[in-house]
C-alpha cells in the first residue's frame, strides 16, 4: 500500500493503517530497533510503540515522509529504552557508535560555550552536505541507525577494514569542521 | 551531558539523508555500475582536501575560542537589535535576561510573566484595540444582534461539555504475525472515562470502536458516542447512548450491504430527538488494493430518546469533501460542507429533507469555514478566503505561495540568513517576500447568513489572517479568533515540501450591537501546516 493511502487510514482512524505500517515497515523498524538494544523482544515492542505513536500524532500531524517519520519514532523509543534497561552496561552497537562520535566533539572550556543540540544537528547536517553520498551513507547507517561495520560492508560491497578506516576518515574531518565552527560540547 | 546532545543532535538530522541512507539498497544495483574511475577520481579530491584541511589546523584551533565567544555575541546584538526595532526598553533586564526575553519571543514559548509586556507591543500583526471600539473594522452593519443568543456549538468538542470531561484510553490486541511472533492487532475495546471538577463520574468500555473525544457529546438523554465499528471484515458506523453510570443504553448501527456509513455529527432537537448526520461515500470496486471514490451521500436520521429511528433521509453530494459542521436552526438544522473549494450550506427542515442550498461563492476568492454559529435569527460563519484555484487539492489555500517557493527556492537560501529563530529551528526558508504574499494570501471573514434570502454578507474581515472559532464570553458577547500571520517558513524535504505559516491568536470581541469592543492578543499562537 502506498504511504498516502496508509496515511488517510490513519486520518479516517481505520485500525487497518497500524497494520498496513506494520506490514510495510514492521522489518525496518525492528532492525532499528535491534541495532541499538541487541534484543529481539525489545525491539518487537519499541516497534509497537513506535506505530501506536504513530496513531496517536497522525492526525493532526501528517508526515511528508512516512518511513522517515516512523524510524525516528522507533529509535526516540529505542534510545529511551536503551538509557532505561542499561544504565552501566555497555554493549550495544549503538554505544559503540556514540563512543566514536562523542571523540569528534571539542570539549567546551565553560557552559556558556556550549550549545544547543539544535545548533549541532545544524552543524552535522552541513557537515553532510560535504560529503560525498557514500560517506554521507556510512554516517548516517553508522551513527543513527547503530549499522555494524560488517552490515555495512555487506551493503556497501567493502571490507570491514575500508569501512573502519572510511569511518575513521569522516570523523576526522568532522571533528575538523565542528572545531572550525565553533561547536563546543 | 555531552552524550546527550550528541543523541539528541542526531534525532534533528535532516531526513533527506536519513532517506537517503536507508534506501540505499535500492540504488545499490545503479551504484555497482557506475563509474569505477570516479571513485579513484573522489579518492583523490579528498585527500588532497584533507591535506589542506591538515594545513589550516593550527590556524582553527587558534581562533576557535574567539568564534565561542563572538558566538555568544552575536546572538545578544540580535536580542538588542530586536528590542530598538519595536521600541523596546531594556531597562531592568541584563544580558541574559535580554537574550532569555528574544528567545521566547520569538519562539511563542513563555516562561515568565515579565515578558508579557514585551509581547503585547513586539508581535507582529498585532493591532491596537482601543480606537476600534464602536469602529467597525468595515462598513456594513447588522440588522438584529441585540436578541437574547442562542449558543449552541457546532461539532468541534474538545472533550469538554459544560464542565465535563471526557479521557480515553484503546486497549489493543496481541495476535501472532505470519513468523508466529505476538505482535499489535486490532482495537480491542476504547474506555471511556466521564469526570467533572477532576472527580469520575463514570467509564465505559465501547467494544471495537475507535472512541475520539471529538465523537462524543453529552444530551438531556445521556451520554452520545460515536464512531466507526470495526471487527474485520465488517465495519460500519455507530452512535451509543450512555447512561450517567456509565452504562450503555442503546446503539444505532448504520450497516449498509455496500459501503460503510459513518457518523459525522450529532445535535439535540429542542424537541428533544436526536438529529445524526452520516456519510455514506459510495465507491467503485477497480480491481486493485482501494476502491475509487464516485461520490458521497449525506444521510439525517432523526432518532428518538431510547435510539429508534423516526426518519431516515439521505441525499446526494456531488465532489464533497464530507459534512465540516452542523448546527440547529429554529426549525431544523444547517448542515455546512465543502464542495471541492466552494462551502455549500444546506439547510434542512426538522425531519432532514434539504429546503434551500446557499454557497459561498466568489470568482476571485475561495473560502474556507472555520466555525459556525447560530446567534438569534441568524448565522455566523467564521471563514478565511484565499485566491481562486481550480485545484482540488488540500492545500488549494496556499498554492499561490507554493508556486512562489519552487520558483524562488535559490534567493529563499539567501534570504534565510534573516529568517527568525522560529523558521530556522524547522529548518525552513525564508524570505521577506515570502512573508508579505502569505500575509496578502489570508483574510479573515466574519459572515452573516440571513435564513430567509439565503445570502452571505460580509460582516468583519481582518486581513493578514486566517480564520478560528467562535465562543461566548461570560458576558454574552461575542469572541471571534483570527490568527494574525506573523511567520512562514518554507521547509524542502528529500522528494516533498512542507509550508508552515505561523500566527498569532488574536480575540476579537463583537457586541450585542455589532460593534467590535474588544481587540486583544490572547498571547497564544498557532500554525497552518500544509
Amino acid at each position: 500500500m502506498e504511504d498516502r493511502q496508509i496515511i488517510e487510514l490513519f486520518k479516517e482512524r481505520s485500525e487497518q493503517a497500524i497494520s498496513e505500517l506494520s506490514k510495510k515497515y514492521g522489518p525496518l523498524c525492528r532492525s532499528v530497533a535491534f541495532g541499538i538494544l541487541k534484543d529481539e523482544r525489545d525491539a518487537e515492542e519499541c516497534a509497537n510503540d513506535a506505530f501506536l505513536g504513530a496513531w496517536n500524532t497522525i492526525p493532526p500531524f501528517e508526515p511528508e515522509n512516512l518511513q522517515t517519520y516512523v524510524l525516528k519514532l522507533i529509535r526516540n523509543q529505542a534510545i529511551k529504552r536503551y538509557e532505561a534497561n542499561t544504565a552501566m552496561k555497555r554493549n550495544s552497537i549503538y554505544d559503540v557508535a556514540l563512543d566514536e562520535l562523542e571523540d569528534c566533539f571539542p570539549d567546551a572550556s565553560s557552559v556558556e560555550d556550549e550549545v544547543e543540540a539544535k545548533e549541532v544537528a545544524r552543524a552535522i547536517n552541513r557537515f553532510l552536505e560535504t560529503l560525498d553520498k557514500q560517506d554521507r551513507i556510512m554516517f548516517i547507517r553508522r551513527y543513527w541507525k547503530a549499522e555494524t561495520v560488517e552490515s555495512l560492508a555487506a551493503e556497501l560491497n567493502r571490507t570491514n577494514h575500508y569501512i573502519s578506516v572510511r569511518l575513521s576518515r569522516i570523523r576526522e574531518r568532522l571533528k575538523k569542521y565542528l572545531k572550525k565552527e565553533g561547536i563546543f560540547l | 551531558m555531552k552524550r546527550d546532545k550528541i543523541t539528541e543532535a542526531l534525532s534533528g538530522l535532516d531526513e533527506k539523508y536519513i532517506d537517503e541512507a536507508l534506501n540505499f539498497n535500492q540504488e545499490k544495483t545503479d551504484a555497482k555500475t557506475g563509474d569505477n574511475t570516479g571513485k579513484h577520481r573522489n579518492k583523490a579530491v579528498i585527500y588532497r582536501w584533507i591535506a589542506i584541511a591538515a594545513g589550516f589546523v593550527l590556524v582553527l584551533t587558534a581562533v576557535s575560542t574567539v568564534i565561542a565567544i563572538k558566538a555568544e555575541e552575536a546572538e545578544y546584538n540580535k536580542a538588542l537589535a530586536f528590542f530598538e526595532q519595536n521600541y523596546l526598553s531594556v531597562e531592568g533586564l541584563d544580558r541574559a535576561d535580554i537574550k532569555k526575553a528574544y528567545k521566547e519571543i520569538i519562539s511563542g514559548r513563555y516562561e515568565g510573566e515579565d515578558v508579557s509586556e514585551v509581547i503585547k507591543k513586539v508581535i507582529p500583526g498585532y493591532e491596537i484595540a482601543d480606537s476600534a471600539i464602536n469602529d467597525p473594522l468595515v462598513t456594513g452593519e447588522p440588522d438584529s444582534l441585540n436578541e437574547q443568543a442562542t449558543w449552541i456549538r457546532v461539532n468541534k468538542a474538545l472533550g469538554r461539555d459544560r464542565g465535563y470531561n471526557f479521557t480515553i484510553k484503546w486497549k489493543r490486541k496481541e495476535v501472532p504475525d505470519k513468523d508466529g511472533n505476538m505482535t499489535i492487532g486490532p482495537l480491542e475495546k476504547s474506555i471511556v472515562t466521564c469526570t467533572k471538577d477532576d472527580v469520575a463520574i463514570w467509564t465505559a468500555e465501547i467494544e471495537k470502536m475507535h472512541v475520539d473525544t471529538l465523537y462524543i457529546k453529552r444530551t438531556s438523554v445521556g451520554t452520545l458516542i460515536w464512531g466507526l465499528y470495526q471487527d474485520r471484515p465488517v465495519q460500519y458506523g455507530k452512535l451509543i447512548c450512555v447512561d450517567d453510570n456509565g452504562k450503555i443504553i442503546w446503539e444505532k448501527c448504520y450497516e449498509n450491504s455496500s459501503d460503510p456509513e459513518t457518523v459525522r455529527a450529532v445535535l439535540e432537537s429542542k424537541n428533544g430527538t436526536i438529529a445524526v448526520f452520516s456519510l455514506r461515500t459510495v465507491t467503485e470496486d477497480t480491481g486493485k488494493e482501494y476502491s475509487k471514490r464516485i461520490d458521497n451521500k449525506i444521510g439525517i436520521s432523526i432518532i428518538d430518546k431510547d435510539g429508534r429511528e423516526l426518519s431516515y433521509k439521505s441525499f446526494e453530494e456531488k465532489g464533497s469533501f464530507g459534512i465540516d459542521n452542523a448546527v440547529l436552526c429554529k426549525d431544523g438544522f444547517l448542515l455546512a460542507c465543502t464542495r471541492k473549494s466552494t462551502p455549500v450550506i444546506y439547510m434542512l427542515a426538522s425531519d432532514g429533507s434539504v429546503e434551500r442550498e446557499m454557497s459561498l461563492d466568489s470568482e476571485d476568492f475561495d473560502y474556507k469555514i472555520t466555525d459556525m454559529i447560530e446567534y438569534g435569527e441568524n448565522f455566523i460563519l467564521s471563514a478565511y478566503a484565499y485566491p481562486h484555484t481550480e485545484s482540488n487539492d488540500y492545500s488549494r489555500d496556499v498554492l499561490k505561495l507554493l508556486t512562489y517557493c519552487v520558483s524562488h527556492k535559490q534567493e529563499m537560501k539567501n534570504d534565510t540568513e534573516n529568517a527568525s529563530e522560529l523558521v530556522k529551528a524547522c529548518y525552513g526558508l525564508y524570505s521577506d517576500e515570502l512573508l508579505e504574499l502569505a500575509k496578502e494570501n489570508f483574510t479573515a471573514v466574519m459572515f452573516l447568513c440571513n435564513k430567509d434570502t439565503g445570502e452571505f454578507e460580509a460582516f468583519y474581515s481582518v486581513k493578514d489572517s486566517w480564520s478560528g472559532e467562535f465562543s461566548l464570553s461570560e458576558d454574552g458577547k461575542l469572541q471571534w479568533f483570527t490568527i494574525s500571520v506573523s511567520d512562514i517558513a518554507y521547509v524542502p524535504q528529500y522528494n516533498s515540501c512542507s509550508l508552515i505559516v505561523f500566527g498569532n491568536v488574536l480575540c476579537n470581541v463583537i457586541d450585542e450591537e455589532g460593534c467590535l469592543t474588544n481587540r486583544r492578543n490572547t498571547g497564544k499562537g498557532d500554525q497552518l501546516r500544509r
